[in-house]
């Protein structure tokens, strides 16, 4: 007799006396089945089987695309006028579809803070040739912080977030900074 | 051994709660849920249990259940004799356990055969056409996914399979036969899974799947089932356009999930041309995100319209597209109205897709390549002008637009109430839905103005679309279409 049938006979007999038993208990005996035989709660590596004649088609992701960047956080992207923008945290973590919030830090060619700038933010999807609305962020605090709240990334593929940043009291942008990643569907 | 329900419930939940988590590897015959187990959803649940909850709300689940199903299939099997053909994909477990032939008797049966289940989709090892349901089903009662390395369980036998990968452009292949009908008479009423593989959408490895679409991937690792390891998993909601009629589990969360995926389907634009007194108004609609023809699956009981309203101070000046107080489709000369319309082989119209021939429309297609230096790439922005023929009647000073869409036609519902397969209590059901977020034109929101082939033109635009591009103009509904 097997493991199988022991179990099954076990438990047979025990649901034959008590019929009114609530799974409940049942889920408390499990704790010591499912500790059985060692294996372990990681990727299971059980053999794996694919049907025949099934081939794997092509892969559909734009994690190889050449425009996209997958460095771990931080990542700082500097512009043509020397500033440079740090994405220091993102939720979810990696940005997924739906609406996403960025914490963002900028600073000026020679790494000092930006302090009360303004920050425009342009995201689209390059190949769809599709923006996506954000809110305004709020200016840089003290440290050169602010927090993109809230960036609508809506279907998979390669996105584009550029973000323009409007020193105090400036006319114009100083500098524009992109970010191109990549949402999975 | 088991000789009772009760009992027998007990025994199931057991084994299947034990058998959650990572446990030796039975050999095939001793995995515990039976052919009977595995064919109900609520056994999945035990371990699956936010899958089902995502799947208990889809029109997957409500696929056997719908009354605009039942009562077309009646009618159907009245008129047509059509037997298997609308249960193939509505109740393909009750067909395939011979449970049914013609979906007549659904109601009677067990609600684990009816719908679109756990079992069917992942017991599918083989796609044998393009259509109308090729699906092959595994006798090994082995479960099929997109994980590679599945955790070994006490339950059931698990295999990757890249039909179920949505990442493996190939997975489209399994949705798509089921997305995908072509009636008796060889019309393609159906042409979701055609319209996407026309689409740049089909392309590796730039395009996306069937399932990158409509089954979002979690933002969270999370195990698949209890006790396995911290994977990305993906939701089984399945948002389309279509809404559950009657009371139905996660109905608030589908119509959300809908109306998320309405909200950035389209970009449009709304444009203003001419020089008072000789101007009227343009519209540009561009689907960018469907992946597929906009609006796609049943488009011969769908309509998509779109309104448009010019005022004059507090006063309308024109007016098209405007929904009836009883909440009906407009009806007006100048409606833009996206279907598809069924013909018979004398090229008459007909209303039920039984009696077509030909099916054809003036749909928006999908986007058919990501190169912007493509002149295809304007190929999808369709533009149509308010009125059809001469000017406003005066200049306007603000100018709405909203697009909408009915799933299913009120007229395709009176019809099945008259004949009487439907109750008369559906009659307004399905919702009118808004398709993106209003645009209005005035001159304090224009964002280009140019001049178009000679005609001075300002435009407000929403999605990013540039209404200065190249566009194409839209076509007309086929001769002797009607609503």
């Amino acid at each position: 007799m097997g493991w199988f049938e022991a179990l099954r006979g076990m438990a047979s007999a025990f649901f034959r006396q008590t019929a009114a038993v609530s799974l409940g208990v049942a889920s408390l005996l499990c704790a010591a089945c499912s500790s059985q035989g060692g294996a372990s709660n990681g990727s299971g590596s059980s053999a794996v089987t694919t049907d025949a004649g099934i081939d794997a088609a092509p892969q559909v992701s734009c994690q190889s695309d050449k425009r996209v960047s997958s460095a771990a956080l931080p990542l700082t992207v500097s512009g043509p006028n020397g500033f440079a923008i740090t994405l220091s945290g993102r939720d979810p973590d990696p940005s997924a579809k739906g609406l996403n919030d960025w914490e963002v830090s900028v600073a000026d060619a020679t790494g000092a803070p930006v302090v009360g700038a303004k920050l425009t933010l342009a995201t689209n999807m390059p190949d769809h040739g599709h923006s996506s609305s954000a809110p305004a962020p709020p200016d840089t605090d003290a440290s050169g912080h602010s927090t993109l709240s809230a960036l609508d990334f809506f279907m998979a593929g390669v996105w584009r977030v550029q973000i323009d940043v409007l020193p105090t009291g400036a006319a114009k942008a100083a500098d524009s900074v992109v970010f191109f990643f990549c949402i999975e569907g | 051994m088991f000789g009772n329900g009760i009992e027998r419930s007990c025994w199931v939940g057991f084994l299947l709660l034990c058998g959650c988590g990572s446990s030796p590897t039975p050999s095939a015959s001793e995995f515990a849920a039976t052919h009977e187990d595995l064919l109900d959803p609520q056994t999945c649940k035990t371990c699956h249990e936010q899958q089902f909850d995502d799947w208990s709300g889809s029109m997957h689940a409500y696929a056997s259940d719908d009354p605009l199903f039942l009562a077309m299939n009646q009618r159907g099997q009245r008129e047509a004799q059509l037997g298997d053909f609308c249960v193939k994909c509505h109740a393909p477990v009750a067909l395939s356990e011979g449970k049914t032939t013609d979906g007549l008797n659904l109601s009677g049966l067990s609600p684990s055969l009816k719908g679109v289940t756990c079992f069917f989709c992942h017991s599918v090892d083989d796609v044998q056409g393009t259509h109308d349901n090729p699906l092959h089903l595994s006798s090994d009662a082995r479960m099929r996914g997109e994980i590679t390395d599945p955790v070994k369980n006490a339950v059931h036998a698990s295999a990757y399979s890249p039909l179920h990968d949505r990442s493996q452009l190939g997975s489209s292949n399994l949705c798509g036969s089921c997305h995908d009908i072509v009636n008796g008479h060889g019309a393609a009423l159906e042409r979701t899974y055609s319209e996407w593989q026309e689409s740049v959408f089909s392309h590796a490895p730039g395009g996306s799947t069937c399932g990158q679409c409509h089954m979002d991937q979690s933002k969270a690792l999370q195990p698949v089932a209890p006790g396995g390891p911290p994977r990305r998993s993906h939701a089984h909601s399945l948002p389309g356009v279509d809404l559950a009629l009657t009371e139905f589990p996660q109905i608030d969360a589908q119509k959300q999930l809908v109306q998320d995926s309405l909200d950035t389907t389209l970009q449009s634009a709304l444009c203003v041309s001419g020089i008072a007194p000789a101007q009227w108004l343009t519209v540009i609609l561009d689907n960018v995100s469907a992946g597929h023809h906009w609006p796609s699956g049943a488009t011969q009981d769908r309509r998509a319209w779109v309104e448009v309203n010019a005022y004059q101070g507090d006063h309308v000046i024109y007016q098209s597209g405007a929904v009836e107080p009883d909440g009906s489709g407009a009806s007006d000369a100048d409606l833009w109205l996206l279907k598809d319309c069924m013909f018979d082989a004398a090229k008459r119209p007909v209303r039920m897709f039984w009696e077509a021939a030909t099916s054809a429309g003036n749909l928006l297609p999908g986007q058919l390549t990501f190169d912007m230096s493509d002149v295809r790439f304007y190929q999808t922005h369709i533009y149509r002008r308010f009125p059809l023929v001469d000017q406003l009647p005066a200049a306007p000073d603000r100018v709405t637009l909203q697009v909408h869409l009915s799933a299913v036609a009120p007229e395709v519902i009176d019809d099945l109430i008259a004949s009487g397969d439907l109750e008369a209590r559906y009659r307004g059901a399905v919702p009118s839905l808004l398709v993106g977020k209003p645009l209005e034109w005035t001159a304090a929101t224009v964002t280009e103005q140019f001049v178009d082939a000679t005609v001075p033109t300002s435009c407000v635009s929403q999605g990013g679309l540039r209404a200065t591009a190249d566009k194409v103009a839209a076509t007309a509904l086929p001769a002797g279409c009607s609503p």
